[in-house]
Order: C-alpha cells, then sequence, then structure tokens
C-alpha cells in the first residue's frame, strides 16, 4: 500500500507538470492554429536559464523564478508569435510543422552552444533541503507538494482567464471564428500575442518543474515532454479540461509503469519510450479526428519534371560522383560519401510527404531498420541483403502505416515521431532476444554491429571511392523512380489526395490502398539507403537514427523543395557535405554550425516552393542555351582531366566547379531572349498554368479537357457525349 | 455626408476577379439595399467595405474619410459593424460571453445587455446557453444585437434572413426599420428582394460584379425579376 501511494504521488506530480506544459501548447494552437513542437524547447531553455541565474549567478529563488516565468518566458513567446508565426497564415500543414520542428532544432543547438553539453549540471528541486512531509502512510517531498499545487492553481487561474477576463473570452472567441472577432472590434494580433506569451510561460513553469527529475540534457529534456503531447491530443488539441484529464491519466500510467514494471534488460528501454508509447496508443484510441475535408489553399506549387530533366540530374549525379570519388582522400570520402545514401533516404520523403501530403518524421527509423537488415543478412557481402532491407523496412512501413491511416496532418506527425522515439529509445537497445529459443532477435547488439562490404562477383567493394560511386548510382535510379511514380498514375492518385482527400474518396479513390502503397514504398527507399549508409559506416550504432536526424532530413528537404527529387539532394549536400565543409574550412565554426539547420527551416515560411525551385529557375537559361550548356560541360571535363593529372590541386577544381556553372549562367542570360524563347516552345506542358486555373487565365482547349479525363481517371466514360 | 461611400471598387480572391468597378454611397440615415442573385458579390462587398477583405482597386470613404487598409477592428471602434453572413455568432461561447465580446468597441456591458435585451428578450432567458445550441433564429438575433448593442453609426447587414422562417424574418426587419428610425446609417444585403424593399430608401442591383442598376425601391421591382432570371 504504501509503495502504491507512492508511486501515485510520482505519478500524480508529473501529471501536474504534463498538464501544465499541455495547457499552453493548447493554448497556442487553439489561437494561432500552429502545433509547436518546440514548445518543450522552450521548457528546455527556460530550464536551463533558471539554472544559471539561480545556481551561477546566485540569484534568490523568487528573483530568478519572476524574471523567467514573467519576463523572459512571456517576451519570448511575444517573439515567436510576432517574428516567426504570425507569417505562417494561409500556408500548409508541412510548412507550419516544418518552421517549428526548425525552431526544436535551432533551441537545442542555442543550448548547446551556451551550455556547453556534458557537464553535470545539478538543479535541486524546490525546498529539497527540507524534510519531506509526512502523510502517514508515505510521504511527499516539498518539491512534489509544490509541483500539484502549481497545477492546480494554473488549472484555476487558466479557467478564471479564460472564462472572466474580456481578453481571454476574446482567445476562446478567436478559435471560434478569427474574422469575427475584429468584426466585434478585438485585436487579434494582441490575442495572438497574449496567447503565446502565457503558453511560452506555461511551458517555462514545466521546464522548471520538471527539470530536476531527468536533469539538464537539452535534446533529451526537449522531447521528454512528448508526454505532455500526448495530454494535449487527449484534449484533441482544444479542450482544456480533457487535457488535464489526459495528463492525470498519462501520468499515473507512467508512476505505476515505474514502480511496477519488473526489473528487466528488455524492459528498462520500455519505461524510458513509455510517454511515445501512450502518445502512440493514445493516438490510435481516441476518435478519429475527423477527415481533412477543408481545401487549404498553398502557397506551394510544384512543376511536373520532364523526361529529360530528369535523365540530366541523374547522369549530373553519377559523374559528380565519379569525379569526387577519383580526386578526395579515404578520410574525406568516408565523411562526405554519406551524402547519397542519406540521400536516398531523403528522396523516400519526395513520393510521401511532397505528392501524398503524408508527414512522416521516422525516415531514419526505417533506414535503421535497412541497416541492421545489411549488418545481419548481409554477413559477408551477400548482395541479397539490400533486397531484404528494402522488402523488411516496407513491410514495416506498411505495418506503422496502418495505424496512422486514420490520422493526418499533426496527428500523423506526432504519431510518427512516437514510432521514432519507441524504436530508438527501446528496441533499438534491446539485448539480443530469443524468440522461444528457436531464433534470436538481435537488433542493434546491445551496442554497435559491425557491417560488410558488399560482395560481387568475388569482388568486394570495400573502398569509399567504390562504395561512394554505388550509393550515388543508387540515388540516381530511386530518383528516376520517383521521377517515374510522379509522371505515373500513381503519382496523379498521390497528389489528388493531398489536394483533398474527401473530394478522392467520393471520386471512388481507395485511399487505404494509395496510403499504404506510399508509406511501404517510402519505408523501402529509406529503408535501402538506411543499408547503404550502413555498409560504407562499417559500423553502426542506434544513435545513427535517430528522432533528431530524422526531424532535421525531414526540415532540410522541405526547404530544398520536398515536391522534387532536387529537394532530397539539397538537404543530404547541406547537412552531410557543406557542413562539414565548413567545419573543414573554419574549424572555430563547429561551435554554432549546429544553429544552422535549424536557422534555415526557420525561413522557410518565406518560400515555401523551397530553395532549389529558386536555383532552378536561375538556372533556366542556361538549361535552354545550349551551346553555352556545352561549353560548360567541356570546360568542367577540362579541369578534372587538369585535376587528374595532378596539374591542379582539390581547392582549384572546386573553384573552377563553382565558377564554371556561374559563368556560364551569365553567359547564356546575355544570349537570354532567343533562348527562353525556343524553351517556352518546347517545354510547353512546365510552363503552363496550373490544371486547376486553366480556362480562368487562358481558354480551355481540347487537349486541357482531355488531360483533366486522364487526371480524373474518367477515360472510360461518356463525358464527351454528356458535353 | 455620405456614412459609407464606395469609389472605383474591384475585388479578387487570388486571381478570381468577384467585383468590378464599383460605385455605391449610402448617404446619412439612409437605408440601401443590395440585392443579386447567388454568388454575385455582395457578401464579397460588404467585406471590402468593412475592411475584412482588400480591394484590387478603388477608394472606401467611411464618413468622407479614406480607410483602405485600416484594419476591421478599427472600422468597427469608428462605428462600423458587420453583421456577417451566416451566423455571426460565435458558437462554443455562451450568450453572456457573446455580449461581453461586443463591448470591445467601447459600450458598457450593462449597456449592450440592456439594449440586446429590450429588443430580445428571449436571450436574457438563454443567458447562460452555449450560443450554438441557440435555435436559428436565436442565434440570428444574438448576431443582431450586435448592431443594436454597440450603437453604431453605419451597419452592414448580410443576409439576416438565411435558413429562418418567414415570420422571424419579418420581425427581423421591422427591428431595422426601428434602427433606421433612430438614423443608423444601413447597408442591407438580402436575396429576397420584397422584404427589404420596404425599409429601404434606395437599393441598387448586383448581377456578376457590376451594379446593374440603382435607384428608388418602385423603380427597380420590374429590373429586379430580370437580374434573378438572368435575362
Ligand atoms: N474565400 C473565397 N475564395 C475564393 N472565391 C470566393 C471566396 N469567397 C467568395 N468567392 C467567390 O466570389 C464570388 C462572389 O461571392 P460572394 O460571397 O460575394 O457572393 P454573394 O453575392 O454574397 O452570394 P450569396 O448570395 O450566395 O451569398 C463567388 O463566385 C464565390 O465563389
Ligand atoms: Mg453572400
Amino acid at each position: 500500500m504504501d509503495k502504491f501511494l507512492t508511486f501515485t504521488i510520482v505519478g500524480l506530480t508529473l501529471a501536474a507538470i504534463y498538464a501544465i506544459i499541455a495547457s499552453g501548447l493548447v493554448l497556442t494552437y487553439t489561437t494561432t492554429g500552429i502545433f509547436n513542437f518546440a514548445h518543450g524547447a522552450a521548457g528546455m531553455l527556460a530550464a536551463f536559464t533558471y539554472w544559471q541565474f539561480r545556481f551561477v549567478w546566485g540569484w534568490p529563488t523568487p528573483l530568478a523564478l519572476v524574471v523567467v516565468l514573467l519576463v523572459l518566458g512571456p517576451l519570448f513567446g511575444v517573439l515567436l508569435e510576432t517574428v516567426i508565426m504570425r507569417g505562417l497564415e494561409g500556408t500548409t500543414d508541412t510548412v507550419k510543422l516544418v518552421v517549428s520542428i526548425s525552431l526544436l532544432l535551432f533551441m537545442i543547438a542555442l543550448a548547446q552552444l551556451i551550455w556547453a553539453p556534458g557537464i553535470s549540471r545539478p538543479l535541486p528541486g524546490f525546498l529539497a533541503g527540507n524534510k519531506p512531509i509526512n502523510l502517514g502512510a508515505t510521504t511527499i517531498t516539498w518539491h512534489q507538494a509544490i509541483t500539484i499545487g502549481v497545477a492546480i492553481a494554473v488549472a484555476i487561474g487558466l479557467r478564471l482567464v479564460l472564462t472572466r477576463a474580456r481578453i481571454g473570452i476574446a482567445m476562446r472567441a478567436a478559435v471560434d471564428d478569427r474574422s469575427l472577432t475584429t468584426l466585434n472590434g478585438a485585436k487579434p494580433n494582441l490575442v495572438s500575442m497574449l496567447a503565446w506569451a502565457m503558453g511560452t510561460s506555461l511551458a517555462a513553469l514545466g521546464g522548471i518543474l520538471i527539470a530536476p527529475g531527468p536533469g539538464l540534457e537539452a535534446a533529451s529534456l526537449s522531447l521528454l515532454i512528448v508526454s505532455a503531447y500526448a495530454a494535449a491530443v487527449f484534449g484533441r488539441l482544444r479542450s482544456l479540461p480533457l487535457t488535464f484529464l489526459g495528463a492525470i491519466v498519462i501520468g499515473l500510467v507512467e508512476g505505476y509503469l515505474a514502480g511496477y514494471l519488473p526489473q528487466n534488460q528488455y524492459l528498462t528501454g520500455m519505461r524510458i519510450a513509455s510517454p511515445a508509447i501512450i502518445l502512440f496508443i493514445v493516438l490510435l484510441v481516441l476518435p478519429n479526428p475527423r477527415l481533412r475535408g477543408r481545401m487549404t489553399r498553398s502557397r506551394e506549387y510544384f512543376p511536373t519534371p520532364t523526361l529529360a530533366g530528369a535523365i540530366g540530374f541523374a547522369i549530373t549525379v553519377v559523374i559528380g560522383a565519379v569525379m569526387l570519388a577519383t580526386t578526395l582522400s579515404d578520410p574525406d570520402l568516408i565523411t562526405y560519401g554519406r551524402v547519397f545514401p542519406i540521400g536516398i533516404v531523403a528522396l523516400s520523403l519526395v513520393p510521401l510527404v511532397g505528392f501524398a501530403g503524408q508527414i512522416s518524421l521516422c525516415q531514419l527509423s526505417f533506414a535503421g531498420i535497412g541497416a541492421i537488415v545489411m549488418a545481419h543478412l548481409g554477413a559477408g557481402g551477400d548482395p541479397i541483403a539490400l533486397v531484404w532491407a528494402v522488402l523488411i523496412a516496407a513491410a514495416v512501413g506498411a505495418v506503422v502505416a496502418l495505424p496512422a491511416l486514420r490520422l493526418s496532418g499533426i496527428y500523423l506527425a506526432l504519431g510518427t515521431a512516437a514510432f521514432a522515439v519507441i524504436l530508438d529509445r527501446w528496441l533499438f537497445n534491446l539485448p539480443v532476444l530469443s524468440v522461444f529459443g528457436l531464433f534470436d532477435i538481435n537488433l542493434f547488439a546491445n551496442g554497435s554491429v559491425s557491417v560488410d562490404a558488399i560482395e560481387l562477383f568475388g569482388r568486394s567493394f570495400d573502398d569509399p571511392g567504390t562504395q561512394m560511386i554505388i550509393s550515388a548510382v543508387t540515388f540516381a535510379l530511386v530518383a528516376l523512380l520517383v521521377i517515374w511514380i510522379r509522371r505515373g498514375r500513381l503519382g496523379r492518385r498521390l497528389l489528388a489526395m493531398k489536394d483533398s482527400e474527401a473530394a478522392c474518396a467520393t471520386l471512388g479513390l481507395n485511399l487505404i490502398w494509395t496510403k499504404l502503397s506510399v508509406f511501404a514504398l517510402s519505408a523501402g527507399i529509406a529503408g535501402l539507403g538506411g543499408a547503404l549508409y550502413a555498409t560504407q559506416l562499417t559500423s553502426i550504432q542506434p544513435g545513427n537514427f535517430e528522432l533528431v536526424q530524422s526531424l532535421q532530413l525531414f526540415a532540410i528537404t522541405v526547404v530544398g523543395g520536398i515536391g522534387a527529387v532536387g529537394g532530397a539532394l539539397f538537404a543530404a549536400l547541406s547537412l552531410y557535405a557543406f557542413l562539414p565543409l565548413l567545419v573543414t574550412l573554419w574549424p572555430s565554426s563547429v561551435r554554432w554550425v549546429g544553429l544552422l539547420p535549424g536557422g534555415a527551416g526557420i525561413g522557410l515560411g518565406r518560400n515555401p516552393n523551397g530553395a532549389v525551385h529558386d536555383v532552378r529557375e536561375g538556372f533556366l537559361p542556361l538549361l535552354a542555351a545550349r551551346a553555352v550548356l556545352a561549353a560548360m560541360c567541356v570546360a568542367v571535363a577540362g579541369a578534372y582531366v587538369l585535376r587528374l593529372t595532378n596539374v591542379i590541386d582539390n581547392w582549384a577544381f572546386v573553384v573552377l566547379l563553382i565558377l564554371f556553372p556561374v559563368i556560364a549562367t551569365i553567359a547564356a542570360g546575355l544570349s537570354k531572349p532567343r533562348a527562353v524563347e525556343a524553351a517556352a516552345g518546347n517545354d510547353e506542358e512546365i510552363r503552363d498554368v496550373p490544371l486547376e486555373w486553366r480556362g480562368i487565365d487562358r481558354p480551355w482547349t481540347k487537349a486541357d479537357l482531355e488531360q483533366l479525363d486522364r487526371y480524373l481517371g474518367l477515360k472510360e466514360m461518356e463525358l464527351h457525349d454528356v458535353r | 455626408m455620405n456614412s459609407l461611400e464606395l469609389r472605383g471598387i474591384s475585388a479578387a480572391y487570388d486571381r478570381i476577379d468577384v467585383l468590378f468597378d464599383i460605385d455605391l454611397v449610402v448617404p446619412e440615415g439612409n437605408v440601401v439595399a443590395l440585392l443579386g442573385p447567388n454568388g454575385a458579390g455582395k457578401s464579397t462587398l460588404l467585406r471590402v467595405a468593412a475592411g475584412l477583405h482588400g480591394p484590387a482597386s478603388g477608394d472606401v470613404l467611411v464618413a468622407g474619410r479614406r480607410v483602405n487598409g485600416v484594419p476591421p477592428e478599427e472600422l468597427a471602434r469608428r462605428g462600423m459593424c458587420l453583421i456577417p453572413e451566416g451566423r455571426g455568432i460565435f458558437p462554443n461561447l455562451t450568450v453572456r460571453e457573446n455580449l461581453r465580446m461586443m463591448t470591445f468597441t467601447g459600450t458598457k456591458l450593462s449597456d449592450v445587455e440592456e439594449r440586446s435585451f429590450i429588443r430580445f428578450p428571449r436571450l436574457k432567458e438563454r443567458i447562460g446557453q452555449t450560443a450554438g445550441t441557440l435555435s436559428g433564429g436565436e442565434q440570428q438575433m444574438l448576431a443582431m444585437a450586435r448592431g443594436l448593442a454597440t450603437d453604431p453609426a453605419l451597419l452592414l447587414l448580410d443576409e439576416l434572413s438565411m435558413g429562418l422562417a418567414p415570420i422571424i424574418v419579418e420581425e427581423l426587419y421591422e427591428i431595422v426599420a426601428q434602427v433606421a428610425r433612430e438614423g443608423v446609417s444601413i447597408l442591407v444585403v438580402e436575396q429576397f428582394a420584397s422584404t427589404v424593399l420596404g425599409v429601404a430608401d434606395y437599393a441598387a442591383i448586383l448581377v456578376q460584379g457590376r451594379i446593374v442598376r440603382a435607384g428608388q425601391p418602385h423603380e427597380l421591382a420590374e429590373d429586379l425579376s430580370k437580374a434573378y432570371l438572368g435575362a
């Protein structure tokens, strides 16, 4: 009985913290429609700041608390709202998500920049020196009592503000109908700012209360708050009372798990992953958060890739890889060789997120599965293991997709993130698991496993150069596959599904199969990337496939342009070539280089089509001016020969590689008028207005009608006769 | 002095043009009816006037001052009151909280309640009820209450009658007539002309984004049938 009470108190304390954090999340989500992934990170930053004030600078506790909770917290919230979130109105779910995920990455990097990781920073709970309060059967620490008391005060306070204060009523009114609040004369920006100020302050409060338990560590503290997200989901991100109820259920479950789960090497990880497991279950059992029938007219628009462009892209990638493989030293090859396998993982996002609009934050988890398969089945270099890696990852993808089918938008993102956490916190860390003594399941063998190089026809491809070329060729082939899908029937279905699930369902499209197949396809591609990644790393561990890396890859692929294969290459190049290169050239940048991916993602709100789109626009005149293009290729080839014959060194080669396309683009720009006209004639299809604007921007033609019929799959119907 | 004047207003959603070079005035103390078929752009015109939707070109003048770009909450504070199409209420707020929202333009809560309850005693009985659970007529009364309680100088009404029984529509327009007699300028959009022409001093017919006819109500009667039948 004592034990039960003790862990009830543990659970209620957790519940109190989750309730505080989750209510802040709900507040910002309902009033501005943006799910703030970085909400937990704000709490993390607050905990660090409080620690700095209180224990490094020695401020009195009340002063430190007032400054963090009532000054910095609200100010930071207002800053987020005015500078970042306000610009996101009218963008898609994906863009909103990327911006808040990037904010999370940025804040973790910022915390690590200010408070170097790896140093112990003890943060005692409140009144930790005092004796626990005796409750008869059990005791409760002051920190626990204060935490529970604060949560009750927050609940009462929020209720008062939201039902008694006029501005609080206006916050709830804005949830119902934002423009009507303005007709009433309420200032909508003021309402949003207040919501973010209060929300961030609540996150800060929760962060300070929770940090003494797990300790001050930026990444885990930011993600630990997943449980609070589960509580918010319990309240469907809208209802505060349900959110509090959810927090109590989740807190108690966690408390009892801590108390009663048997001590066992298989289950320790489960305790760490339990918030994610609970979130996953909550997402599955909650009544369906309705089909997304509402049209969000987005600012993004991805053109159909042309066949010539696709082949050109693939050839360029392979040639580039060959050049790198023959000029770089082995250590450099190992560093930069990661670009292509990671690029394949990024490619897996293009059909799933870019075409189908299904968000997945666990692509590196699928890659991890592919890597494990490669390590075990590919022992000795068996290339068939690559096939198994694809198939098994695809099967797992389909299994994840099954429960995810009923989720969309932010709920799907949370579900896949929870899945990633379950894998990297628990399953990937499992020791060898013997199934009824029949066979062993051995994932990372409780640490790391080595991976053999692929062997074909008695030749082992174990040098980094060859491995890089293999990965690059695979990348090019997968890119062609993705483009082929985009141009085909499946691609059109996926795009249609992204535009409106409800409309597709009424057109008789089988949503379940479409979703399942795109999830499996995407997971299979990620598994392939992971398998190749594993052979290049030669030894893999769970840390190679963590949620944070999935988040980074997701965010930067969207920044590059998630609707096109170029976006995937952009992401892999920026994260695994540009950043290491920057650190090599400028060693002191290693301190702040981690801020860049997050920073880039935060800037996305300004350009939802992605950076590659702009790059492509910039190069269009060059692509059209065939003579200049040919001259440039000759020049690049010449530089390559000079490099191979050691006439010039790597640096000069790189400079030339950058210089030639720039010069060529300028040259093409000078001869532009002729060239662009020619291009306009040739690529009618890509330069034309999008389908839905035909008849508005220019008159309908018979060809348009046929194309529309094809899009809608009406070929067999007698539509023309009706007309 | 004109309470509202639209000069050469054009408006569009994305790339769909909806209004073309509209000129319209609401003289002070007058009721102007705006009629027209579905999709003509009536609601858009009111949204432009209220500052909810920026015009592509043209000027909006309120009490003689150009107000292009002035945000809607500011216009509301200067005495403009748009009761939008559909139910202009907050369904998840109680009736009392809905009334509380009407105080942002500077009217005291006690005044808001008093003025609303005189016209619509039924709202007083339902004060604690969630507005979304009121009947359609009661919801429209609650929406309309803002036009009475906040003492506006210019009232814009968008299809008060939508989905309501004829007897309730008649009640509502009686109240509109009373408000008009108190000197409030009113621009009222209505699909069903007969109800509104009785109250209006002037009327205009909007078809496909253009004002095709304007004048006194009796002059318009026969043009109306043409406009609706699309002849
Ligand atoms: N938010 C919007 N986005 C795109 N088009 C819109 C939007 N709102 C209205 N429209 C279009 O603008 C045109 C005019 O709409 P509006 O609502 O002003 O018409 P209305 O005269 O009020 O019609 P009704 O009598 O049915 O209320 C319509 O063709 C409509 O489809
Ligand atoms: Mg209308």
